[in-house]
Formats: C-alpha cells, structure tokens, sequence
C-alpha cells in the first residue's frame, strides 16, 4: 500500500516537473531573444545575458537594405495571397455549404490537401513548375505559391464562419423579396465578417513566416522578410537576429489586438481548431 | 394557357401533384391542393410528415421533384423566391439580428424600391397594426419573444404579399402569448383579406385559427375540410386518433339496413348511421374499426330512451377543472367518456351508470 502511495507520489512529482520543463522552454528562448534585442551596440555576438542596452541592433535592422527589400516583397505578397486565397476560398465554401454543387467536395479536399503534403515537396514541385513556365524568379510565382499554402487556412476558418451563420436568415430575406446577390451582399456579409477579417489575418501571418517552401522560390532579387533573417543567420550571428524576432513578435502581437478587437481571441483560435 | 386550364380561378395557391424526395426517403407524394383567395389554411400534421417541406416549396426555397405550383392563377413551379411576392414567417422568427425593428420591416420594401416617402407612414401603420409602435429603434435582442414574433410578422404582411406562410410560427411562445397571438393572427389575416397557409402540428391551433385544415402524413395529404369537418367527419383513423382523442373499437358488421349499420363489439349490437360516403362498399361479416368521440358518450344513471344504450361501471374517475374523464366498463368494452362539470349528478368510481351515444357521432373506418 506505502509502495503504490510512492509511487503515485512520484509519478505526480514527475509530470509536474516535466510539465514546468516544457512551460520554461516556452518562455525562456522569448525572454532571451527579446532582452538581447535590446543589446547596446558594442554587442557584436548574439550572447545572453545581453551586453549595454539601447535601440541600435533596432536602428541597423530597419535601415538595412536586405531588411527593408524583404518587407518590400512580404508585405505585399501576404496581402495579395490571403486576399486572394481568400476569395477562392469563399466561393468554394459557398458552393459547398449553401448550394451542395456536385463535386465541390472533392474540391475541398484538394485545395486543403496542402495540409498533409510536405511543404518541401510543394517547394521542390513548384520550383519545376515555375521554370518549366518560365516564372521563376517572379513575384507572381511566389503570389500563386503562398495561395496554395494559405488556401486550407481560409477555407477551415470560412468554413467553421458558416456554421455559426442562420440560413433562415438568407431564407427571410428571399422571400422578403431580395435575389442572390441582395442576400449575399445585406445578410450573408454582415454575418461573416469576423471570419473574413480572421481568415485573412491567418493567411497573411503564413505566408509572411513561411520559410520551408518559399526557400526554392526566392532569388536574390525577389525575396521574403523571412529568408533575409534566415539568412542572416547563417552568416551574421548579431543581435540583429534578435531586433527581427523581436520586430516580429510585436507585429504579431499588434495582429492578435486587432484580432481580439474585432472577433475575439477565443473565436479565432476556435476557427482554427476546427476540422 | 394551357397549364392554367387546370386551376380553378378562386384558387390563390395550387399545388398539382407536389412530389419530393430527400435522397431515399419521400418527403412529399404526390400531393394536391388548392387555398382560396381570402382562406386561412392550416397544414396540420405529425413531425416529419412533411408540411413545412410543402410550405418550402410554395416559397421557393425547395424545389419540388415533380408536379406543378401555381400563385394567382401563374405558374411559378421555376420561379426563384424573391419573384414571387410571398411573405413568410419563420419558426425562429429570422429577424435580421444586426437590423432595428424599422429596418426589418423595411427591407421588403427597399429591396422593392419602394418611394422613401411613403415608406415611414407605412412601415407606422404595420407597426400599429401589430401593436407595437414605439418600438422602431430596438433591435431584436431587445425585444420578448411575443414582440418579435409581431415583428417577423409586420415585416412578412408590409409589402401586401400574395400569400402569407406561416411556420409553426407559435410554437416556440409560452402558452399564455400563444393563446393571444393565435387570436391576433387570425383576426389580422382576416382584416387584410390575407390568403394564409400556416404549419402546425398543434391541433388546438389548427382547429381554432383555421377556415380549412389539410391533415398531412407521412407525405401525403389525408383530408381537407373545415375543422367541424375534420373533428366530427374524419374519414381515416389517422384523423380521428390525431385530432382530438377517440375510442377506438373493433367491430364486424352484422346487418345493413336503409339507414343504419348493425355492428357487432364483441356481444354488445351498436347501430351506426349509415353514410353514403363511408359505406357503400360495406359487406356483412366484414371487420371494421369504430369510433366515438368521448364528448359525443353521455352518462346517466337512469336508463334513457334512443339506440345504443348499455349499461356499465365507472372504473376511473380523473378530475380537470371544467370537465372529468371517466372510463366505463360495459362487459368487456372499455369507453372513455368525457362530461362537463355542473352538466350531470355527480357520477364517481364503482357507480352503476348507463351510457349512451348517437348512431350519427359513430363513424367507421377500415381496420
């Protein structure tokens, strides 16, 4: 009996430290490279507890060349993929959803199938295509590529939108007289529009980390804020890394205020959490 | 022209063949109908028996598998929802929940284009109508489910539609706003000369609000009438045993006469009157079922004058205000029989009582 009570005793003591464990290592990493972000400009090395304090590492990051040609294309180009990967998206789960089209299913399956394949694979498979095509190279190809692998976050996040939608609403308003686009437009918009916002946050946050598949795209004229920051870390290991992560950080964080701002926190991760 | 031939020209909405199917199941068989100008029609039947699917279909928001729909004397069997000026109340009411209750009401009318200077005015008038005015600037959250059930209502009635379809419209109220809004509807649909077909599996309802009841199952429309009709002239057992409660019993015919039917319950001999309608295929021998209403069975303890009479014994007694329930024992029949309090002596458990009921309120279906 005091053998199994020990026993207990020390399997309990064991996932609570296990579970610390995990806890510290979540936080810590983020701690160190946010306080070094904030390195006096003397720090040459990456190194923590950091050495001086000030904004410089801040000040060399936003006026590197490298750091503002990477923006130059990530900005846009998550812009461009999640709005565009969002209309996609919208009209299939439409399809799907409101007007049961044969076929849209398959559809669905195929546009989330990016998913399960690895995105070295599509890297590799769209870096052939593009050559092939003669795109490579162009902001264009990377456009099509981060719709692809925006596309299954959009659809979800629509898709769990139109579950929460009443479809006696879009009933009432036919038969009070209004057509399809009259629906769409004063009933089926207003009620969607978190999951718009929340969609196009989350396909403009992918495309905007994604490394995997965007490192066969790129070229040395054409490339992300994120394959700049990678790159530095193979050759410059700065506090300037640490400046980045921390310029990141805060813009994600700015995202999630806006986020909770207009839909909730809560709601959105729901979205996301949905199969 | 010539789809129109069909329809007679009193007739504001026809249904001429209706069927529908749901993958395998068939929600809808082959049904006919016809709603006149000016009637308050009651869809009545069981849940699944496909009366709201018909309902959907008059809207526009199914499209039927086969057979045809005609408003007004035009054939609307293709036509899309918003063309054909219908107004609909939905069981959840379906307020546009971001929209006062103004702006509700409005939008079947500024989807129409309706001159924004007689909108106001008008939009007062239907808010008086359904007594709420006042209340313009809520929105639905605010609002009881009383209150927003007029609403759904103001904004179905504003555009004077052809038709107005109900859903279980009462269902989702407490009894008591139920009980007045039943009232309301009616007396509203009647003041605008409104051609109403309304869904309920509510026979209170039906029976109460409606010129004209269609008894539907399991896809199929079993009778239309009025509710007198319905409720003392069912011509199915269906009918009888959904609307209202009955005694069933079976029975054999023992002998036809000119104007009665002999039936046999077990030993007791019951006289039926005979109907055209019901019994011109009767043999004798044949096994049937019959029924009574238990208001049609009095009690007393003298023995009366008349056909079927029998003697019995009060076996159960329940008490309900108004009325009591009994159930009588006759030999090896049991009747349940109803009397309104104040009516007749008091009659309790283990008396000796003679029952007694008119061969007209016997009616007799197959078994």
């Amino acid at each position: 009996m005091k053998g199994i009570l020990l026993v207990t005793r020390a399997a309990r003591l064991g996932v609570k430290g296990f579970t610390g464990f995990v806890l510290f290592f979540l936080a810590i990493p983020l701690v160190a490279i946010l306080s070094d972000s904030f390195a006096g400009s003397k720090a040459v090395i990456l190194s923590f507890p950091p050495k001086g304090f000030g904004f410089s590492w801040y000040y060399t990051l936003l006026t590197s060349p490298d750091f503002a040609q990477g923006l130059w294309v990530s900005l846009p180009l998550g812009v461009t993929a999640s709005v565009c990967s969002l209309l996609v998206a919208l009209t299939l789960v439409i399809a799907l959803k409101r007007y049961s089209v044969s076929g849209s299913d398959i559809l669905r399956s195929y546009a989330l199938s990016p998913l399960i394949v690895p995105e070295v694979v599509i890297g590799v498979a769209m870096l052939q295509l593009f050559r092939a095509l003669g795109l490579f190279g162009s902001f264009f190809a990377l456009v099509l590529a981060h719709v692809v692998i925006t596309m299954p976050y959009s659809i979800r996040i629509l898709e769990a939108t139109f579950l929460g939608v009443d479809a006696s609403l879009e009933d009432a308003a036919r038969t009070l007289g209004a057509n399809e686009f009259t629906v769409f437009r004063r009933v089926t918009l207003p009620s969607i529009q978190a999951g718009l916002v929340a969609s196009f946050i989350f396909g403009f946050v992918t495309s905007l980390n994604d490394i995997a598949m965007t490192a066969f795209l790129i070229t040395p004229k054409v490339t992300t804020v994120s394959m700049v920051i990678f790159g530095w870390s193979t050759k410059l290991y700065t506090p300037i890394l640490a400046a980045a992560s921390g310029v990141i950080t805060f813009a994600t964080f700015l995202f999630l205020i806006v986020l909770d701002r207009t839909i909730g926190i809560d709601k959105a991760t729901a979205f996301v959490a949905y199969r | 022209m010539m789809f129109d031939s069909k329809v007679t020209s009193l007739a504001e909405v026809s249904l001429v063949e209706i069927s529908k199917k749901f993958g395998k199941t068939l929600a809808i068989d082959n049904l006919s109908l016809e709603v006149k100008k000016g009637t308050f029609f009651t869809l009545l039947g069981p849940s699944g028996c496909g009366k709201t699917t018909t309902l959907r279909i008059i809207a526009g928001l199914l499209k039927p598998d086969h057979g045809e729909l005609y408003i007004k004397g035009s054939r609307v069997t293709e036509t899309a929802t918003h063309l054909r000026n219908i107004g609909m109340v939905f069981q959840s009411y379906a307020l546009f929940p971001y929209l006062s209750v103004y702006d509700n009401i409005a939008f079947g009318l500024r989807v129409r284009h309706f001159p924004k200077d007689k909108m106001a005015p008008l939009i007062e008038e239907v808010l008086d109508t359904v007594n709420l005015s006042g209340l313009e600037n809520r929105l639905p959250e605010e609002l009881s489910g009383g209150q927003q059930q007029r609403v759904a209502l103001a904004r179905a009635i504003v555009f004077k539609p052809n038709v107005l379809l109900l859903d279980e419209p009462l269902s989702n109220l407490d009894l008591k706003v139920r009980m007045m809004m039943r009232r309301e509807i009616k007396d509203l649909t009647k003041r605008l000369n409104t051609t109403t077909i309304n869904v309920t599996h509510d026979q209170g309802e039906a029976l109460s609000m409606s010129d004209t009841i269609g008894v539907m199952d399991r896809g199929r429309l079993i009778q239309v009438g009025t509710p007198a009709e319905i409720y003392d002239r069912p011509t199915n057992p269906f009918v009888a045993n959904f609307i209202g409660e009955t005694n069933f019993l079976e029975a054999r015919i023992a002998g036809l006469e000119e104007d009665f039917v002999h039936l046999k319950v077990l030993d007791l001999l019951v006289y039926a009157k005979r109907d055209a309608a019901c019994d011109k295929t009767r043999r004798i021998g044949e096994r049937v079922l019959l029924s009574v209403r238990p208001e049609k069975i009095t009690m007393t303890k003298h023995k009366p004058e008349g056909k079927n009479v029998f003697q019995g014994r009060v076996e159960e007694a329940d008490y309900f205000g108004s009325f009591t329930k009994y159930a009588v024992k006759i030999d090896e029949v049991r009747l349940n029989c109803e009397s309104n309090n104040g009516s007749c002596g008091s009659v309790s458990r283990g008396d000796e009582v003679y029952v007694c009921f008119n061969p007209e309120d016997l009616f007799i279906s197959q078994v």
